[in-house]
C-alpha cells in the first residue's frame, strides 16, 4: 500500500534516487527505474529536488513552488509506490493500525539499502566464486539456525503478557527446523552436515544473530520490529515470486544447484507460513493507540535491523572473497596450537 | 615433528588443519599462510593438496582420508606428512586429550595473542590515523565509536560480573569494574577539546559493529568467567602495550590536533592509567582459581577470542567505510539512511532475508 500524501505530509527521499535536468525535463532516477518528467511535471519535481528531505510538509512545498498539494501529491506517488519515498510524518501517528501502515511502509523503504549492497551485484553477474557462494550459504543456514537462539529468548524473556508469548512461541515453532534446509542443499554440494554446524559463523553473522538476541530479551514490540524488515521486501508478491530469481542463479551456477533448490524450498515454506502478516501487527493491534516510547523503539529496532543486515552481506562479500580461506571454515581446536607452548 | 613411515601410521594418524591456514593454489604451487607466514608445497598437483588439506579435520586416518578422495595412502601420507612439519596441521592421535594445566593454557593465549595483536593492528585504520591519511571525519568517528566501546565496560563488565556463578572469580570481575566502569570521561575529555560537547557525545548512536563488539563480549560473559576472560585478556593485552600506544597518540596529535593537546592528552592519561591498574594479568589471576580446564572448553574460550578479534577488525573497517563516505559525520537522532556504498542495485529476492 503506497501512502498517499496529504497538505500535512514530510516527504522523505532515498538517497538512491538521482535528480538529471536536461532542456526543462527532469528524469528521476531510482536503482530498479527511471521516470520521467515534463512540462508541468518537470517544473514540480525540479522544484522539489533539494526538498524532499523529511523536514518539509507537502502545504509548504505546495506554496514554496506554486502548486497545489494534490499536485506534488501526483507526482511523487510513483515514487513511493516503489518504496524510495516515504511520509516521516506519518511515523508519528498514535493510532496504532496508521502507525503500523507507515512503519511497513518505512520497512520497505529501508531494507533497499540491504539490496544495494555490492554483494548482489556480484552474485547476479555470475561471476562469484564457489567459495562466496557456498560461504553464503553457510552463514545463511547460521542465520536462519540462530533461530533457536533468538526466538527462544524472545519467549523465555516476555513478560508482557500470556497472549503475546504464545505469539512469540508460536513463531518459534514455525521456524526452528529451518536450518535443516540449508544443510541437505550443502551437502548437495558436496558439504557435510557436521562441517556446516561446526564452522564458525564470521563475526558479522555472528553480530547480527547477537543483535536480534539482544532485541529478543528486551521490549517485545521492538524485538517483533526487526521481522517487518525481513517481511517487508517479498509483501504483496504473488507467492512464489522468488522463484525467478534462484532459477537466474541456477543458471549461472549450475554446480551449486542443490544449494538453490534448498532455498527455494526454505523461500516457499516462509511463503506458506504467511509470515507477511507481521508479528508486529497483530501485537500493537491490541491496543488503540500508540505511545511515543514504544513507536521510537519500534523505528529504532528496524533501523538497526537494517544496519546490520548490511554489515553481514558486506562480510560475507569481504570474508569469502578473501583469497584461500577454507570453506567451511575450522573451528579452533586447542591441540592444534598445543605444541609450542 | 611427526613422520609417515609405517603403514600402519597411515591408520593411526589422525591430520588436522589449523583453523586459520588458508591455502592459494598458484602454477604448481599450493601456498599456505598462517600467522602471517607463507609456506609452499608442491611436488604433486596443488590441487590435490588443497583437497587433502581440506579433508584434514581431525575426525579421519590418512587412509580414510585417501579412502575417500579415491587417492594413493602413500601420496596423501607424503601431503599430510609435510603440512605437518610445516606446522600447518597437527596429528591429533599424538596429542593429549587431557584437561589443560592453566598455566599453560594461559601461556598459548599469551603465544597467539602476540600475532592476533599484530594482525588486528595492520588493519588500514590504524595505519590511515597513524600516516594522517584518515579524514577528519574518520578520526572524530573513531574517538566517538572508541567512547562507546569504553562506555561499554557497563554492559559487558558488569554482566560479566552477574553471570559469574564462581565465587573465586566473581571478586576479581568486581575489582576490575570499580577501577574500569568510568574510563569513557576520557574520551568525553577528548572529544569536548575537539568541540562535541558530552550531551551530544552521549546522544550519538554507535555503529552496529559497535555494539557488535559488545554483543560479542557479553555472550562470552554469559557463557562463563573463562570464556569472558579470554577475550577480555586480549583487550587488555593490546592497551598494555604503552610504548607504541603513546608512539601512536603522538603521531595522531601532530596530525589532528597540533595546536590543542587538550585531544590526545586524556587519552595518553587513560593508556598510562591502565598500565598502572596492571590489569593484563587479568587471565592468570582468573585461570589460578581454576585446577583445570578441560580441552573442549579451552578450545571454545580460544576459538570465542578469535572471533572477538575477527569482531574488532569488522569495527575497524566499518569505522573506515562509514565515516569515510562523503557527508558522513557523528550519529545523532535517528540517522536515517547509513552513507555506504552502494552496488547498482540490480535485485534480489526479498526471500533471503527470512
Amino acid at each position: 500500500m503506497a501512502a498517499s500524501f496529504g497538505e500535512n505530509a514530510k516527504p522523505l527521499v532515498s538517497p538512491y534516487v538521482a535528480f538529471e535536468e536536461s532542456n526543462g525535463d527532469v528524469d528521476v532516477v531510482t536503482p530498479d527505474a527511471t521516470f520521467s518528467y515534463s512540462g508541468f511535471g518537470a517544473r514540480i519535481m525540479s522544484g522539489l529536488k533539494e526538498s524532499l528531505d523529511g523536514n518539509n510538509r507537502v502545504s509548504e512545498l505546495a506554496t514554496r513552488i506554486g502548486v497545489s498539494g494534490s499536485k506534488i501529491n501526483e507526482a511523487i506517488a510513483v515514487l513511493a509506490e516503489d518504496a524510495y519515498l516515504i511520509d516521516l510524518a506519518a511515523l508519528e501517528e498514535t493510532q496504532s493500525s496508521e502507525f503500523f501502515d507507515a512503519y511497513f511502509e518505512a520497512c520497505k523503504f529501508w531494507a533497499k539499502e540491504i539490496f544495494l549492497q555490492p554483494f548482489w551485484d556480484v552474485l547476479l553477474s555470475g561471476k562469484a566464486s564457489r567459495s562466496l557462494i557456498l560461504g553464503w550459504g553457510i552463514e545463511f543456514f547460521h542465520y536462519a539456525n540462530s533461530a533457536n537462539e533468538h526466538m527462544p529468548a524472545s519467549v523465555a524473556y516476555c513478560r508482557t503478557d500470556k497472549a503475546t508469548r504464545r505469539l512469540l512461541s508460536h513463531h518459534y515453532l514455525e521456524e526452528h527446523d529451518h536450518g535443516e534446509m540449508f544443510l541437505a542443499g550443502l551437502e548437495a554440494c558436496g558439504i557435510s552436515r557436521s562441517s556446516v554446524i561446526e564452522a564458525p559463523p564470521i563475526a558479522s553473522t555472528r553480530a547480527l544473530i547477537h543483535f536480534l538476541s539482544e532485541l529478543a530479551v528486551g521490549e517485545p514490540a521492538a524485538y517483533m520490529s526487526a521481522f517487518g524488515i525481513m517481511q517487508a521486501p517479498t509483501a504483496n508478491r504473488p507467492k512464489g515470486s522468488f522463484n525467478n530469481f534462484y532459477d537466474r542463479l541456477e543458471r549461472l551456477y549450475p554446480s551449486e544447484k542443490g544449494l538453490f533448490d534448498a532455498l527455494k524450498k526454505h523461500a516457499a515454506t516462509d511463503d506458506e507460513l504467511g509470515h507477511e502478516i507481521t508479528l508486529l501487527k497483530r501485537f500493537i493491534a491490541k491496543e488503540e493507540t500508540i505511545n511515543p516510547e514504544r513507536r521510537q523503539k519500534i523505528l529504532d529496532a528496524a533501523r538497526a535491523t537494517v544496519e546490520y543486515f548490511v554489515l553481514y552481506f558486506e562480510g560475507i562479500l569481504d570474508y569469502y572473497s578473501t583469497p584461500g580461506v577454507m570453506v567451511p571454515r575450522r573451528a579452533l581446536d586447542i591441540r592444534t596450537v598445543l605444541q609450542d607452548a | 615433528m611427526a613422520s609417515i613411515k609405517a603403514a600402519v601410521e597411515l591408520d593411526q594418524c589422525i591430520p588436522a588443519l589449523r583453523w586459520d591456514a588458508r591455502v592459494v593454489v598458484e602454477g604448481d604451487l599450493a601456498t599456505f599462510r598462517i600467522d602471517g607466514e607463507t609456506v609452499e608445497l608442491s611436488g604433486t598437483s596443488p590441487e590435490l593438496i588443497k583437497t587433502i588439506a581440506a579433508a584434514a579435520d581431525g575426525t579421519k586416518s590418512i587412509r580414510a582420508i585417501a579412502d575417500q578422495l579415491g587417492s594413493r595412502d602413500h601420496v596423501v601420507g607424503a601431503v599430510v606428512k609435510a603440512l605437518i612439519e610445516a606446522g600447518i596441521a597437527v596429528d591429533l592421535a599424538s596429542r593429549s586429550d587431557n584437561d589443560l594445566d592453566p598455566r599453560q593454557f594461559t601461556s598459548i593465549c599469551r603465544r597467539l595473542f602476540g600475532s592476533w595483536k599484530y594482525r588486528l593492528f595492520s588493519h588500514p585504520l590504524w595505519e590511515l590515523l597513524r600516516s594522517g591519511e584518515a579524514t577528519k571525519a574518520q578520526f572524530t568517528g573513531w574517538l566517538i565509536e572508541t567512547y562507546h566501546f569504553i562506555e561499554g565496560v557497563n554492559d559487558r563488565l558488569a554482566l560479566s560480573i552477574a553471570e559469574c556463578a564462581d565465587h573465586r572469580i566473581k571478586p576479581l570481575f568486581i575489582r576490575h569494574y570499580f577501577e574500569e566502569y568510568d574510563h569513557s570521561h576520557f574520551f568525553i575529555s577528548a572529544l569536548r577539546a575537539l568541540g562535541y560537547d558530552a550531551a551530544l557525545v552521549e546522544s550519538t548512536r554507535p555503529l552496529p559493529s559497535t555494539m557488535a563488539v559488545l554483543n560479542h563480549m557479553r555472550n562470552c560473559a554469559r557463557r562463563g568467567p573463562l570464556e569472558y576472560a579470554v577475550s577480555s585478556a586480549f583487550l587488555e593485552s593490546a592497551g598494555a602495550e604503552r610504548a607504541s600506544g603513546l608512539t601512536f597518540l603522538e603521531r595522531v596529535r601532530e596530525h589532528y590536533a597540533p595546536d590543542r593537546p587538550r585531544v590526545i592528552q586524556p587519552l595518553i592519561e587513560h593508556v598510562k592509567l591502565d598500565e598502572a591498574y596492571g590489569h593484563n594479568q587479568m587471565l592468570e589471576l582468573v585461570c589460578d582459581k581454576m585446577p583445570r580446564i578441560p580441552r573442549e572448553r579451552a578450545s571454545e574460550a580460544l576459538g570465542l577470542c578469535a572471533l572477538f578479534i575477527e569482531t574488532l577488525e569488522l569495527w575497524s573497517t566499518d569505522i573506515v567505510r562509514y565515516y569515510g563516505a562523503p557527508a558522513a559525520g557523528p550519529r545523532i537522532g535517528a540517522a536515517l539512511q547509513r552513507p555506504l556504498r552502494m552496488g547498482k542495485g540490480n535485485g534480489s529476492n526479498g526471500s533471503v532475508l527470512r
